[in-house]
């Protein structure tokens, strides 16, 4: 007996390939080509590293951000007072826990005495869990210390205006 | 420069040269003296461990042979890379490794993504203003001066044989055929990775360190780097350089699990007939940028996108480049501009 096609939308179940099986025929080959692909990148990097990411670039670069606001300042006065950024390097954290930004010595960029979103961000430790209201302070909630606590392409770092006078590496036009 | 190692204020620092700049692996000490493989890392399932026996050391020599592979591979200066096999076969499809794939991959997304003010095709444009040749052999120019809002004048003419160095922003450079691992320049065109190839080399060493177990590194190219984690108890320090020539940094950033990127016109900057140049073209132009921005940094979960992002505001200029970098992913931004001006914003939101 022929089975009807509009009272079975998947097709025959006996003779043939029924739609529903080329779809799992289709999604298997779909699943064996990305891990072909995931194979290749594995075996670019012989050392066994999982490549930082498969993610495209226009995943990285399409998914658009707050927009925070700018401070403006002179070189010379942006290691001056009123940043509100702890010495202890935890009050750096308000500042990617914020969307606000501060100005330097003025205050006048939203983040008040506190700089860069005290108030929101700025009271973390490292070993508080992350409990930044934006999400982009230390974030990965890993009790230990560990910030984000994966790899640097999908983690929850942070920066902001360092209240340190003397810096670990430094960075310049390249 | 051969590799040096020293131990100082709780950090194991190692230096190299490579791809025409220093290249830095910074440890903190307490990753240095206890290795992961002995640590229980909170939050951590798998991945790598050191070795047993293997010394930080011993980490940070096989990560400069990691550097030396990738750039033999992509640096247009190395007559063998794959960058150079594709420039002398314009029109002609020449097999690649899957890594050089990836980065030329990246290169034109990023190409599209920037409506072309990133642009991997200005190898050619780079030539013709004397950057034919690592930037180690060139006459480097003074030290940049403070100045009004427009620091350049005109560039002097190049070379007349060179013509015109304009490209079509809104064409690609060349083809990729990702199945083959083949790619094809289009005529007229020489790929040049530089803006990108250097952070996508850093990112694949700090990836391979996090994976034989380091947890608190930086890896840094000339200013270019990823964060990994803490320094101790503490985020990382990053000074950012005075462009005019100061001797303390312009900012000093804390950065933790973050890549940064810094572009400027006053370091790579020499000497080209009567005039100087600077390496950073317009690809409108082919020529070096007017801008009135001679420093941006730009923070970002992945470097090869703060590379980018950093470029090309610095292209744009202050004001629209202060407005571009306002819509795109980023996690903040430092901007310095001719007149000394610095611009900054910061956003807690997670970029990608």
């Amino acid at each position: 007996m022929d089975l009807d096609p509009k009272r079975d939308p998947q097709g025959p179940a006996v003779q043939g390939i029924s739609s529903r099986d080329a779809a799992r025929a289709e999604k298997a080959m779909k699943q064996g080509r990305q891990r072909a692909r995931q194979a290749r990148w594995l075996s670019v990097f012989s050392w066994g590293t999982v490549a930082a990411s498969v993610a495209g670039f226009f995943t990285l670069w399409y998914t658009v951000s707050g927009s925070p606001v700018s401070a403006a300042t002179g070189i010379g006065q942006t290691n001056g007072t009123g940043s509100g950024m702890a010495a202890q390097g935890s009050g750096s954290q308000g500042a990617s826990g914020s969307t606000r930004s501060g100005s330097m010595a003025s205050g006048a960029y939203g983040g008040g005495d506190a700089g860069f979103g005290g108030a929101i961000g700025g009271r973390r430790h490292h070993r508080d869990l992350g409990s930044g209201l934006d999400g982009g302070a230390s974030g990965g909630g890993n009790d230990g210390g560990v910030y984000g606590g994966s790899t640097y392409g999908g983690s929850f770092g942070g920066a902001g205006i360092s209240s340190a006078q003397s810096p670990d590496v430094r960075t310049g036009g390249s | 420069m051969g590799l040096v190692t020293e131990r100082r204020d709780d950090l194991v620092r190692t230096t190299f040269a490579a791809m025409g700049t220093t290249v830095e692996v910074v440890v903190a000490d307490g990753e240095a003296a206890e290795p992961a493989r002995a640590r229980h890392v909170p939050g951590d399932t798998g991945g790598e461990r050191l070795p047993g026996g293997t010394g930080v050391e011993r980490l940070l020599d096989e990560a400069r042979r990691l550097v030396a592979d990738w750039e033999r591979r992509l640096s247009r200066f190395h007559p063998d890379s794959d960058i150079s096999r594709i420039n002398a076969a314009a029109g002609r499809w020449v097999p690649v490794h899957p890594g050089t794939m990836e980065v030329l991959r990246l290169a034109e997304d990023a190409r599209r993504a920037t409506g072309g003010w990133y642009h991997p095709g200005l190898g050619r444009a780079m030539r013709a203003a004397g950057y034919g040749v690592s930037f180690s052999e060139l006459t480097p120019a003074p030290p940049l001066q403070r100045s009004g809002p427009t620091p350049w004048g005109e560039w002097p003419e190049p070379a007349p044989h060179s013509g015109d160095l304009a490209l079509p922003v809104d064409r690609t450079a060349y083809e990729l055929d990702e199945r083959a691992l083949r790619v094809k320049v289009v005529e007229g065109s020489e790929i040049d990775l530089g803006g990108i190839a250097k952070g996508w080399i850093v990112e694949q060493v700090a990836s391979w360190l996090r994976g034989m177990g380091l947890r608190q590194f930086i890896v840094n190219a000339g200013g270019d780097m990823v964060c990994v984690g803490l320094c101790g108890e503490r985020p990382w320090r990053v000074g950012i350089d005075d462009p005019f020539g100061g001797t303390a940094p312009a900012l000093t950033l804390d950065v933790w699990d973050l890549a940064l990127a810094t572009s400027g016109t006053y370091r790579r900057r020499w000497q080209a007939g009567d005039g100087i140049v600077h390496h950073l073209m317009d690809p409108r132009t082919g020529r070096p940028a007017q801008t009135d921005v001679v420093s941006c940094t730009v923070l970002h979960e992945r470097l090869v996108v703060a590379e980018v992002l950093a470029k090309v505001a610095l292209l744009l200029g202050r004001d629209a480049g202060t407005a571009w970098l306002a819509g795109q992913p980023q996690r903040g931004w430092v901007m310095i501009a001719a007149d000394g001006e610095v611009r900054h914003a910061w956003t807690g939101r997670k970029s990608g």
